[in-house]
């Protein structure tokens, strides 16, 4: 330091500059505030609804029934199953793409796969129906090949299998997740994967790698925290998913939006739907804190 | 319309009310991020009409005299004075400078003519006028007839040619150029320094060029100033700081030089008699400078090109040879102790690696003696 | 692959080679397999209701014994959807078109604003929320907001709900593309003398102009089909399309809802693609 500005003969005031900032300012005001009037504001009264009448936590008690825990927990493993799923689709595909497809196919074969992105998902769920029905595609196809004696039940079937605390979904809620949220995991995983250099997996390779050790030596080591970024969107997503479970989930797979959906549309009961609302959201949000505990997985969030 | 009219009125004004012939002149100006001075107390004088070189090495401040001077950044204090108005406070698209940038920065969602007018449509000058005065300067620049072309499939030259009409065509008082030949190769560089120096003479506006290239400064500057570490070292023609930089720094930086502390051992006309480095030899002092009083000690700098391989002043023995193409380059290790580059055009000398020899000095200079007088 | 073989070959030995082609001939094999299959996974059902919508009968039989557009007409010309259809296309163009807007600004201040590191930060994050939180969630806080505050149910809480949805989609395309136009632009503008609002008219505006087209396209498609925002924003005094779909598809499948899905994903599917061509996707 050399001695304060005000020394200095002819010291420039900063005129023009501050005026720029508060330019800057209310044009970050104007979407700042929507966000809060319909994003900040909406969380915080969902706890204040649900302390409330005045102040209590009986609806938070209420919560401790078993059977909101269990659907709870069903959300949470079929949002953890549905997004390995997807990742396994994913994973071979975006390589595909990214690495081997020629590259004037690229963009079409990008675009095509993430189109239904921009659809709609009642309607693509619904798509199912047809398909699994007792009458539908899979099961005409099935009796009149002689494979099967009587249709078998696909549609809205739970799949009684499970791994732990983790319940299977059943066939046609599983294909209709995965049909939905796959392009989303498709899109953010062919950006990991196209930032990968195809040059490590050639080094790899000269050196005398297999397949499976490239992917699990190059691949997987330089594109984790993409994916893991890109999914804990999905995840959220398929957690807390209403439409889906309703068209194509047998009675015995409920999840968490429809028992919230149910308390606000049905049983008019706004502070326990936000009870709800408010543990969901804590249990995703200590989800999101896991994924971000890794550096790289923040940096990549940061990159959203 | 209003700002064009008042820019020509300022620049009338200036070449009747300012001083005669100042176009550009900064007193103290000063600029600080945090703690640090980046620019320090650089006070400057340029004349209407003159090719001005800045020169440093990276970081010594030049760019962000120039962006002052733009007006795209803001001086912690000073003045700026064009055209004998003070600007040092006013932003970049009111004072009467135009910018070439580094990387020329052209708008890519624009033709070259479009490029070309932005300037004057910002000025207010009706369509018709831009589209010919657009046009003219494209002509001027060489690139008569580009005026519908895509800027991005244009070469690297031509580039540079749609930033410098871009940047004339409004007929600025000062001509700001941010190293705009530093992405040539090299030989379309010295192809370029011809046309800038002749575009400049073309269009008669002053350029201020900003480069750490000291070649390109030298070779189309009227004047250089050497910038070291935010301030200015020292300024004047090319001849002058090449032949007779008052630092070693300005030595050493405009060229290569054998600098050899010695002690004067008597005077003559325009020079004085060295001890140095074992050799008796003259030193020019320079035009106006004091020379230093016999006994006093002093650095005298040789350039390479005007040591001898014949020649008794000094003795010593071959290190290396660098063969250049045009020149050789040699290192020759003295008795006495230091070693002095050579330069020879000479390619019959039959010298080789280990070869004794003696030097000969065919001119040598003191370096800073007494500063102006 | 056939490009690694090559290379390798000069090196490995005859039996390494055919080995080597063999794997990858194999690795080719299953890479190409995937990439079909999951391309048939997504566009297999919609193809299977394109062809059940051309069934005489209102309950399809597989075969079908016979082809026509009859139910097409009749979705057409049915009152009700075609009502949930003009309301679903009003509410996404007026989020469409102020979404963007807002998106514009908001990448602006994320990209370029002079202002601190946190706050360009905290502008992304609270934009980012519906992105990252269960969109149901997010409905029942603007539900019970809404309530709250006496706007209760119907179009606006619809509209800003909507409008709310799409911001994050339309910020963040607007700002990957804001980002790639040299900053430097704008001080050359500003150097010939252009003012602020000048300088963001004649540079920035007209390089960000697919973005914003790509933008406006996406979020209506996005807008248009949202269903569960509004399942618990609209209340009974209004219908959408995708809440009229949805009430279709729990009373049953039929070739109506067939056809009406046909013809919804088609319009969403031309909508967006002629956005991706405009801003291609990553």
């Amino acid at each position: 330091m050399r001695g304060s500005t005000d020394r200095l003969p002819w010291p420039i005031p900063n005129g023009p500059d501050q005026r720029r900032t508060l330019v800057d300012v209310v044009l970050a005001a104007l979407p700042t505030a929507l966000a809060v009037a319909l994003g900040v504001v909406p969380l915080l009264s969902l706890v204040v609804e649900s302390v409330s009448p005045p102040v209590t936590l009986s609806n938070y008690a209420a919560l401790s029934e078993s059977v909101y825990l269990t659907v709870l927990v069903r959300s949470l493993g079929i949002g953890v199953v549905i997004t390995g799923a997807c990742l396994a689709i994913a994973y071979p595909v975006t390589y595909w793409l990214a690495h081997a497809c020629p590259p004037r196919y690229r963009l079409p074969v990008l675009v095509s796969f993430t189109l239904p992105l921009w659809l709609n998902y009642v309607v693509l769920n619904y798509t199912w129906v047809w398909i699994l029905a007792t009458d539908g595609i899979v099961n005409t196809v099935l009796t009149a090949g002689g494979v099967v004696d009587r249709p078998l039940d696909l549609l809205r079937t739970a799949s009684g299998a499970g791994i732990g605390p983790i319940e299977l979904p059943g066939p046609s809620l599983g294909l209709g997740f995965v049909h939905i949220y796959l392009p989303y995991v498709l899109l953010t995983m062919y950006v990991s994967m196209e930032r990968l250099d195809y040059r490590q997996v050639e080094a790899a390779r000269d050196l005398g790698a297999g397949s499976l050790r490239v992917f699990v030596d190059i691949v997987v080591p330089e594109t984790y925290a993409g994916a893991i970024a890109g999914t804990l969107i999905v995840y959220a997503r398929i957690a807390g998913a209403f439409a889906t479970p309703q068209i194509l989930a047998s009675p015995s797979e409920q999840m968490i939006a429809q028992i919230i959906t149910t308390q606000f549309y049905d049983v008019l009961d706004y502070p326990f739907a936000a009870a709800l609302s408010v543990v969901f959201l804590l249990v995703v949000v200590v989800g999101f804190g896991i994924g971000a505990l890794s550096t790289d997985v923040r940096a990549e969030l940061k990159r959203w | 319309m209003e700002r064009g009219e008042e820019r020509r009125r300022s620049v009338s004004e200036a070449a009747t009310v300012g001083d005669r012939s100042t176009i550009l002149r900064t007193e103290t100006l000063t600029k600080r991020f945090g703690g640090t001075t980046a620019v320090d107390d650089v006070s400057l004088s340029i004349d209407a009409g003159e090719f001005f070189a800045l020169v440093g090495p990276s970081g010594c401040g030049k760019t962000t005299t120039l962006r002052m001077l733009a007006g795209l950044e803001r001086p912690t204090a000073g003045r700026v004075e064009i055209a004998g108005r003070n600007v040092a406070g006013r932003p970049a698209s009111d004072r009467d400078t135009n910018l070439v940038f580094q990387d020329l920065v052209l708008f890519t969602h624009m033709t070259v003519a479009g490029n070309v007018a932005y300037g004057l449509a910002r000025d207010g000058v009706p369509r018709a006028e831009r589209r010919s005065r657009a046009a003219e300067m494209l002509a001027t620049v060489g690139l008569e007839g580009f005026g519908d072309r895509d800027p991005a499939a244009l070469s690297g030259g031509q580039k540079q040619r749609v930033a410098l009409a871009r940047a004339l065509v409004n007929e600025p008082a000062v001509l700001l150029l941010d190293e705009p030949l530093s992405s040539l190769d090299r030989k379309l560089r010295a192809e370029m320094r011809a046309e800038l120096r002749r575009i400049q003479d073309d269009v008669g506006t002053t350029f201020l060029y900003v480069t750490h290239d000291q070649e390109s400064a030298m070779s189309m500057s009227d004047r250089v100033a050497v910038m070291r570490a935010g301030r200015i070292v020292e300024s004047g023609p090319p001849e002058s700081l090449y032949g007779h930089p008052q630092t070693a720094f300005v030595a050493d930086f405009l060229g290569n030089a054998n600098l050899l502390s010695g002690r004067v051992h008597g005077q003559r006309a325009g020079a004085v008699v060295v001890d140095a480095a074992g050799g008796r030899f003259p030193a020019a002092v320079g035009e106006g400078r004091t020379p230093p009083a016999s006994g006093a000690d002093a650095t005298v700098m040789i350039r390479p090109e005007n040591l001898r391989l014949r020649g008794d002043t000094f003795a010593g023995t071959v290190r290396d040879i660098g063969y250049m193409g045009a020149h050789r380059e040699y290192a020759v290790a003295l008795d006495s102790g230091p070693t002095l580059q050579v330069r020879s055009g000479d390619n019959g000398d039959g010298v080789t690696v280990g070869d004794a020899v003696g030097l000969g000095v065919a001119a040598a200079a003191v370096v800073g003696a007494g500063a102006d007088g | 692959m056939v490009k690694t073989v090559g290379r390798n070959s000069e090196r490995s030995g005859a039996t390494d080679r055919l080995r080597r082609g063999a794997a990858a001939a194999v690795r080719g094999g299953f890479f190409r397999i995937t990439v079909v299959a999951t391309a048939l996974f997504l566009y297999l059902p919609v193809v299977v209701v394109g062809y059940l919508s051309l069934s005489p009968g209102s309950q399809p039989s597989i075969p079908l014994d016979g082809a026509t557009l009859r139910w097409y007409v009749a979705v057409l010309s049915d009152a009700r959807f075609v009502r949930g259809l003009v309301t679903s296309g009003v509410i996404g163009v007026v989020a469409a078109v102020t979404g963007t807007g807002l998106g514009l600004l908001a990448a602006r201040t994320i990209v370029r604003a002079r202002l601190p590191r946190w706050l360009r930060a905290f502008v992304g994050v609270v934009v980012a929320i519906p992105l990252f939180i269960p969109t149901v969630v997010v409905a029942l806080g603007i539900g019970i907001t809404a309530g709250q505050v006496g706007l209760g149910f119907g179009l606006w809480p619809v509209v800003a709900g909507h409008l709310y949805w799409v911001l994050p989609f339309s910020t963040f395309l607007i700002a990957s593309r804001y980002a790639t136009i040299d900053g430097r632009m704008t001080e050359v503008a500003r150097d010939l003398g252009a003012d602020g609002i000048t300088t963001f008219r004649t540079i920035t505006l007209p390089q960000l102009w697919p973005a914003l087209v790509a933008s406006v396209l996406f979020a209506f498609a996005l807008s248009f089909n949202e269903f569960l925002l509004t399942f618990f924003l609209a209340g009974s005094g209004m219908t959408t399309m995708p809440l009229e779909i949805y009430g279709k598809v729990r009373i049953g499948a039929t070739s109506f809802l067939n056809a009406a899905s046909v013809l919804v994903l088609l319009f969403s599917g031309a909508v967006a693609a002629v956005a991706a061509s405009l801003e291609p996707p990553t």
